[in-house]
């Protein structure tokens, strides 16, 4: 089986934003986000990463969500 | 002026539950960095939703279907991923192949028991990992140039595996499967994809 060659090039962030109807200011949080490094060395970071954590886990073991529900 | 282009889109069928999520935001970074729209059933309100989810097919070039997980939870098949794949299958026989079904499971041979009807189709067998979902879809899918390799997508799919939290939190979300976070990832997948296409660049100066 051969593989299927995609039609279109790779398109940019904000020419997915703009597809998906997202505004420029949640792609430009988005593109933030990923720029940054990971903030896990500082105090205040490893505190949220575990706060994170912890709801991660209380939502592993609670009740199904909305979405997960559904399948 | 921005010109609006058009971009071939996947629907892509797979469990929604935390045993899923790193294959889930693998499937996310795979496919949107290979160039594609992917839809998902993430958005779809309860009320009209089979219509919805065929309109989604519809409007899809191809469909992924993943049959890893379709065993029992609690005592109940599931049967929404066999049943999507289904209305995916008539949808590529109502538009002769022009629809492509690709199917991926996670061990050899387990479709052709649990779903002999497909037999003629070829499943891309993951293993469960994330780099099994990546080199199952280079297999079925490139962009022109075949750039995009499996190690490089695996370097973007741990970037973005690395943000969950932030991602999650920028977009209010309370799982990483709800609509706005899910939009996020593919963006952050794209963001990760430019880098590579920026480091393959030489030098590129103005």
């Amino acid at each position: 089986m051969s593989a299927y060659v995609i039609g279109n090039p790779v398109p940019t962030p904000e020419e997915l934003g703009r597809i998906l109807g997202l505004s420029s200011e949640r792609v430009a949080a988005v593109r933030s986000i990923m720029s940054t490094p990971p903030s896990r060395k500082s105090s205040k970071g490893a505190s949220r990463a575990a706060s994170t954590i912890s709801f991660r886990k209380k939502g592993r073991s609670g009740t199904s969500s909305k979405v997960c529900g559904k399948r | 002026m921005a010109r609006r282009k058009r971009i071939e889109s996947v629907f892509l069928n797979i469990p929604y539950d935390k045993e899923f999520e790193d294959l889930y935001v693998a499937y996310i970074v795979g496919l949107t960095q290979l160039g594609l729209r992917v839809n998902a059933t993430l958005a779809v309100p309860n009320q009209g939703r089979l219509e919805a989810i065929i309109g989604l097919i519809d409007e899809s070039n191809f469909s992924i279907h993943d049959l890893s997980r379709i065993k029992s939870s609690k005592g109940i098949p599931r049967f929404n991923m066999p049943l999507e794949l289904g209305l995916a299958l008539y949808r590529s026989h109502a538009t002769k192949g022009r629809h492509r079904v690709y199917v991926f499971e996670s061990k050899p041979y387990r479709t052709q028991k649990s779903t002999s009807d497909i037999n003629g189709i070829d499943p891309q067998i993951h293993h469960g990992t994330a780099r099994g979902v990546m080199a199952g879809l280079r297999n079925i899918l490139r962009q022109p140039g075949d750039v995009t390799t499996v190690p490089e997508m695996l370097i973007s799919f741990r970037a973005v595996q690395r943000k969950l939290p932030e991602l999650r939190l920028n977009a209010g979300g309370k799982s990483l499967f709800e609509a706005s976070v899910f939009h996020d990832l593919t963006v952050a997948a794209l963001v990760e994809s430019q880098k590579l296409i920026e480091s393959r660049v030489p030098t590129h100066r103005r």
